[in-house]
């Protein structure tokens, strides 16, 4: 019988992507959740006393890789030292071993280096395990090494393997590294596949279980719901999951219908909404709000619906954050003469090249925005719609 | 499209109105407040929707009137018949049906479609001509810019972009200006780019944690090097310092140990202790033997002094000693017999007296036989006495019964009936049943006769009524007969109804009731005679009780004889018992004689007195053998005393019964004191013997060992005894402490060799040494405290860094602020992609649809002034338009009419270039109210003659050149 707890994509310390001034209160809170989260699993670790733990890539974020985190995992892994578990450690594509870590991990932690390697363990039940596994080197460089896994000849012992990369069949858009089919795992006739990078806990398999854990705090609305770890237990027969939520606070979207637009009652409606939803934690959220009647809001007084509902949350604990509020009308139709323009000049591209340029071309602030390539033409010429509609409500 | 219809359900002030309108060009003609807006407002409603609270237009609901909306005939050029468009009240614009020639029915989403999307505001801008849209124009915009508005306006049927564009600039400008710093976005670029000054500085610091790691390696190491050393230092001069302590031990183990390098003193174990023990012992001893001979010499004068008495006579006195209990035994028997006697002669005097004898008399025969006589005697005689009492009695009771009988007898005579009585009793009884029976059979007749009787009465009445009928039918015949002067018929009918009456009479008399009389009689005779004995006898008896009477006297008598019998009886056997008695008593007095005792004596006691007579005899036998055994007893004590008396006076002792036992027992008490005493003394002699002998015999030994402890040491004396011990016992102690010195020294790690060297130093010297080592460590240390300092500043440092969340919290910050740049930046590219888009839209009409527009108006322009205007040119300069003499003219040197006429050439062009869009009816509300009459036929000319489309034209003047059939007249309807 062996105990393990999967996990993968910490992102230790990494920035949240909100849309919206924060308060300091939840800012700090926001700061230290994926600290917290980690704290909450070690504290999982000891009290269920696992053999061990995995983690699948991705324990810092690079875009906060800095010794506070380092330090904070060195504690966790000192912990669990002291609790005799181990931890067996990849590196994935936003922690690469180039990145070094500058401090040094107590000798129960066990990291792979950047060629496939296979460990041995011996639980304290006399089991062997044997985990293999390999660490990115380079942040983009992903030659596939799912080859260099060895297949397991040896009818003993539970082998486990630990990769950070994307499944063939998944949504995921960018950062497509190490990709995979269910054949090639299968293969290596492994009885567990602890995968990491994508961020969507999912089970892709059940013989041999093969699992996403996904991560362990969500970090903006795309990464919506409950996030933590998979627990996993069992033999060499069959090795069961479950899955241990441990966020800080949860990112969600949601929508409300509200049946008035004047200002206080369109207030009150979003309170009574986020009462409800404090009961289930601390949410960052988007909120959808569908309106279907007659009224309109002004641009202004919506806006102090929404600094008054920021206002709200600022100093309490179990915070219900709005993000992004958005009024949706369903009744009024879309502006009739863009509908026109949309028609007739959409296609062009060059257009839509002139409007992008015109911040693009400034380089005081072109490095802070996204790769001009990644600007979805269809998605700014509608959001540009909606902003046109609420100015044109004034 | 065509209206051809109105039908107005309720809208405003119209209600419940049909106009037909199936003309290309009709006039509406009303004065004011005729309902021509409503009628225009209606319109628009009923295709595109009622005016939502959003537009500053009124709903119209009628006040007075429930329905609202109505119905408008339209014909479609692509449909085949008309279409009729129906909106009522429901939704906020109303609910829409599309009725078809053919019978379906579609909804608002169809008529949507048809209109090609064609919202109210821009069917009104382009459709619609209103004075009020003209002076508006005067109004509100300034002449610079009218050109610009009609164009754009004209062109595209709207101003709306051009509230778009100045709205989106103005929101632009708010988010981002290229070398701006108010606005927002250069706002947060400002305090991003400071985030990444803060964020470079603190990833520096962070990069020396490396540096700060290796340098704290390497003082640890250092330091633990240093501490090594001391340690060591330490060591040596915890050495020095226990050598010094140890010094002076040091040295005294050396002094020893040359002290006992010689042969060792020999010296007899515990010798000392045991010399003076064995002398001591000796002087005890000849001490003890002086003293015991002392005592011996005592004792032996004492023996002499002490007889022991003879054994034989000590034997003898003790044999007369043995007999004293038995003698004092047998004094006791004694004086208990001869008191014994004495009661019993007490009791035998007594027992005489109970009997009545003088003396007593043995011979007197008390045996068994005897007593049981008398019983027998005895229980007859009471057999006896029972017997006459039992009979006496039973004489006395039969003599009163016998009594009884005669009186009974007595009464029952007087009481008795006579016979004669009794006979005339019986017959009356007998006769009495007779009249029973005989009642009980007349009330049977009685009963038969009456039903009988009945049964006749009915047979009777019906044969009456039937001849009275019969009878009076006749005699009516017969009347009828007479009246109708029928004589003879009449007669014989009168005869025959009369014969019937008679007849009828004849049968109705009474029946015959004799048998019922008859037996009514005989009844009443029996009860006379009944009554006739009864009055003349007295038969008021039972005649049972009578009987009974009888019966008792008769067994009365029969009782009275028979006891009489019985009586005699008992006499006879009582006189037989008596005599039986008499010859008992006769018995008992010779047995009372024979017994000698009292015949005075009641016969019960008899057997009393013979147990009496029995214990006397036996009383007087216990006196006779008590004598004899008092005899043998005083013999014996006679002999006793005889044999004792002569040889205790050998002895010097008195005999004397009462002291002899005591003098003896005093005399073998003090013979007996005597021999012990002796024996004891004899006893003690020879134990002080013994003792003297041993004693000697020890004295001995302890000398001769005396002797061979001086040898042991070769002492000629116990002064060299003494030196020897002496010695020996220094040499010992010797050994003792250097033992000791020795293990301390071995404990402490003092090992042979450095005992004997460090035993050669000095003791300043070594103290010199271990100064100078503390020195040296004193030195160490300070260096060491150095280097911790040194170490403590690097591990803060170290732990600043680690502790120090600002580069993360910097981290975040600067991500945050990105997101926000990247999202104010979207929303900035999002705005300036539509203005873009929608000024690239107005370009592109002013280059590709404007020629066209323009090219229509001018000729428009040109029919409409009758040819006074040839060209309408728009260049970068705006519009201008050319007159026939060649000159070019802006259009604000234009009259008014001119002007508007350029405004209406240029809409009308324009909805002749939007016709591939829409076709849709004009509507013209008093536009041309500037116009001169002239100017006002041309216009309306062409519009009811160039224009393809439907024009509905709204004036209150009337145009009298237009047909009536073209015209509505509306009027105006106040309630």
């Amino acid at each position: 019988m062996v105990k393990f707890i999967h996990s993968a994509d910490l992102h230790l310390d990494s920035p949240f992507k909100s849309r919206s001034k924060m308060p300091s209160g939840i800012f700090d809170v926001l700061m230290e959740s994926t600290y917290n989260s980690v704290t909450r699993m070690m504290d999982f670790a000891i009290e269920e006393k696992v053999d061990f733990i995995i983690i699948a890539g991705d324990v810092f974020d690079q875009a906060n890789r800095t010794l506070k985190s380092e330090i904070f995992m060195k504690r966790q892994f000192e912990r669990l030292k002291e609790a005799g578990i181990f931890a067996y450690v990849i590196h994935g594509n936003h922690d690469p071993l180039t990145e070094g870590v500058r401090t040094s991990w107590p000798d129960n932690v066990t990291v792979f280096k950047e060629n496939v390697e296979t460990y041995e363990m011996i639980t304290s039940k006399g089991e062997n395990v044997f985990l293999h596994g390999f660490s990115y080197f380079l942040d983009d460089s992903y030659e596939n090494k799912l080859d260099d896994y060895p297949v397991n000849t040896m009818n003993e012992g539970i082998h486990i393997g630990i990769l950070h990369g994307t499944y063939s069949k998944s949504q995921y858009g960018q950062e497509r590294y190490t990709e995979f089919n269910l054949e090639v795992l299968n293969e290596k006739l492994y009885h567990y596949w602890a995968l990491g990078h994508i961020h969507q806990r999912e089970q892709l398999s059940d013989l041999p279980p093969i699992h996403y854990s996904g991560n362990i705090q969500g970090r903006h609305k795309n990464e919506y719901g409950e996030k933590g770890f998979l627990l996993a237990e069992g033999d060499d027969v069959y090795l069961t999951t479950r899955f241990v939520p441990v966020q800080e606070l949860i990112f969600s979207e949601y929508e409300l219908e509200v049946q008035s637009l004047a200002k206080q009652d369109l207030y009150q409606s979003i309170v009574e909404f986020k009462h409800r939803l404090r009961e289930k934690g601390r949410h960052i959220i988007q909120l959808n709000l569908l309106y279907d009647g007659e009224e309109t809001i002004s641009d202004a007084d919506f806006n102090e619906v929404v600094e008054l509902l920021k206002e709200d949350e600022r100093d309490l604990k179990q915070f219900i954050w709005i993000d992004d509020l958005r009024l949706k009308y369903l009744t009024q139709d879309n502006i009739a003469l863009l509908n026109d323009i949309k028609a007739t000049h959409s296609e062009n591209r060059e257009l839509f090249k002139e409007a992008v340029n015109a911040l693009y071309m400034d380089p005081r602030l072109n490095r802070y925005l996204e790769p001009i390539q990644d600007i979805d033409q269809e998605a700014l010429l509608k959001e540009g719609e909606e902003r046109l509609r609420m100015l044109m409500r004034k | 499209m065509k209206i051809i219809a109105l039908n107005i359900y309720g809208y405003g002030k119209i209600t419940e109105t049909e106009i037909d309108t199936n003309q290309q060009f009709i006039q509406f003609f009303g004065e004011n407040e005729a309902g021509k807006s409503t009628m225009q407002s209606f319109i628009h409603s009923i295709l595109f929707g009622f005016p939502t609270r959003k537009e500053q237009e009124p709903r119209r609901e009628p006040r007075m009137h429930n329905l609202y909306g109505g119905k408008i005939t339209v014909e479609f050029p692509d449909e085949a018949g008309p279409v009729e468009i129906e909106r009522i009240k429901g939704k906020v614009q109303g609910d829409v049906k599309v009725y078809f020639m053919d019978g379906s029915v579609r909804g608002e989403e169809w008529l949507i479609k048809k209109l090609n999307f064609i919202d109210k505001k821009t069917y009104r801008s382009i459709f619609s001509f209103d004075v009020l849209g003209l002076q508006d124009i005067h109004k509100n915009m300034t002449e610079d810019k009218l050109q610009e508005y009609l164009l754009r306006a004209g062109a595209l049927g709207s101003h709306e972009y051009d509230e778009m564009l100045s709205a989106i600039d103005a929101e632009m400008k708010s988010i981002y200006k290229k070398n701006g710093t108010n606005p927002e976005l250069n706002q947060e670029m400002d305090e991003i780019a400071g985030l990444s000054e803060k964020i470079r500085v603190l990833e520096q610091t962070e990069e020396r944690y490396k540096t700060l790691i290796n340098e704290r390696l390497k003082t640890e190491e250092s330091l633990n090097a240093k501490k090594d050393a001391l340690f060591q230092l330490d060591m040596v001069r915890k050495q020095k310092m226990k050598e010094v302590m140890y010094h002076k031990d040091i040295k005294d183990w050396k002094a020893l140990e040359d002290k006992l390098n010689i042969d060792p003193v020999v010296f007899p174990e515990q010798g000392l202790e045991r010399y003076e023990t064995l002398k001591h012992q000796v002087q005890q001893t000849d001490r003890d033997i002086a003293l015991r001979t002392e005592k011996l010499k005592v004792l032996e004068n004492e023996i002499d002094g002490v007889s022991l008495p003879d054994r034989n006579r000590l034997a003898y006195l003790e044999g007369i000693q043995k007999k004293e209990p038995d003698i004092k035994q047998k004094n006791m028997e004694y004086s208990r017999l001869s008191a014994s006697i004495d009661t019993l002669e007490e009791e035998i005097a007594q027992l005489r007296r109970d009997i009545g004898w003088q003396q007593e008399h043995h011979e007197v025969d008390d045996s068994n036989i005897v007593k049981e006589s008398v019983q027998t005697v005895l229980s007859k005689l009471d057999e006896v006495t029972l017997e006459e009492q039992f009979l006496v009695r039973e004489i006395d009771h039969l003599k009163s019964d016998l009594k009884q009988f005669d009186q009974d007898i007595e009464r029952l005579e007087q009481e008795q009936i006579s016979d004669e009585r009794i006979r005339v009793k019986k017959e009356v009884v007998e006769r009495e049943f007779e009249l029973k029976e005989k009642e009980k059979m007349f009330r049977l007749i009685e009963k038969d006769y009456e039903r009988e009787k009945k049964e006749r009465d009915r047979v009777k009445k019906g044969q009456s009524t039937l001849i009275i009928g019969i009878s009076v039918l006749a005699l009516l015949i017969g009347v009828f007969y007479l009246i109708s002067t029928n004589w003879l018929m009449g007669g014989l009918f009168a005869v025959i109804g009369a014969g019937a009456l008679l007849l009828l009479m004849l049968t109705n008399q009474r029946g015959d009731d004799a048998l019922k009389n008859d037996y009514q009689d005989e009844v009443r005779e029996l009860k006379d005679i009944i009554e006739t004995i009864k009055r003349n006898n007295n038969v008021d008896f039972d005649l049972n009780d009578a009987r009974d009477l009888k019966m008792d006297l008769k067994t009365q008598r029969t009782k009275r004889i028979s006891t009489n019998v019985r009586l005699e009886e008992l006499k006879e056997t009582l006189a037989l018992k008596e005599t039986q008695h008499d010859s008992l008593n006769t018995d008992l007095a010779a047995i009372k004689s024979d017994l000698k005792v009292n015949p005075d004596i009641e016969n019960k006691n008899i057997v009393d007195a013979i147990h009496t007579i029995r214990e006397i005899k036996q009383k007087r036998n216990q006196i006779n053998r008590h004598t004899v055994e008092m005899d043998n007893i005083n013999r014996e004590l006679q002999q006793f005393k005889r044999t004792v008396k002569d040889d205790v006076a050998d002895f010097g002792i008195h005999y004397d019964d009462s002291t002899i036992f005591y003098d003896v027992k005093n005399m073998v008490s003090g013979m007996y004191k005597d021999e012990a005493h002796h024996n004891r003394l004899k006893d003690q002699i020879n134990l002080l013997e013994n003792e003297i002998k041993v004693l000697a015999e020890r004295n001995e030994a302890g000398r001769q060992e005396i002797v061979q402890l001086l040898d042991y040491v070769d002492a000629e004396d116990e002064e060299e005894y003494y030196y020897f011990a002496r010695k020996h016992k220094e040499y010992h102690d010797n050994i003792e402490r250097f033992k000791e010195l020795s293990e301390k020294l071995e404990e402490e790690h003092f090992d042979y060799d450095a005992r004997n060297e460090l035993s050669t130093y000095l003791l300043a010297d070594l103290k010199e040494e271990e100064e100078s080592i503390a020195e040296q460590i004193e030195d160490f240390n300070r260096k060491l405290q150095d280097e911790q300092k040194v170490l403590a500043e690097l591990n803060s440092e170290i732990s600043t860094l680690e502790s120090d969340g600002k580069l993360s919290e910097v981290n975040h910050r600067f991500e945050m602020k990105k997101t926000l740049i990247r999202n104010l930046s979207k929303e900035y590219m999002s705005l300036n992609y539509i203005r873009i888009l929608i000024e690239t839209h107005i370009k592109a009409i002013k280059d590709e649809r404007l020629p066209v527009v323009i090219e229509e108006a001018r000729s428009i322009f040109e029919k409409v002034t009758r040819g006074r205007y040839i060209n309408v040119v728009y260049d970068e300069n705006g519009i201008t338009v050319r007159h026939v003499n060649g000159q070019l003219f802006h259009p604000l040197e234009l009259s008014q009419s001119t002007k508007e006429m350029l405004y209406i050439s240029l809409r009308l062009s324009l909805i002749k270039a939007l016709k591939g869009y829409y076709q849709l009816p004009l509507i013209i509300d008093d536009a041309f109210v500037h116009f001169d009459k002239e100017r006002k036929k041309i216009i309306i000319d062409y519009l009811r003659n160039e224009v393809d489309d439907q024009v509905l034209y709204f004036t209150c003047n009337l145009d009298s050149a237009i047909s009536s059939s073209q015209t509505v007249k509306l009027k105006e309807r106040v309630k």
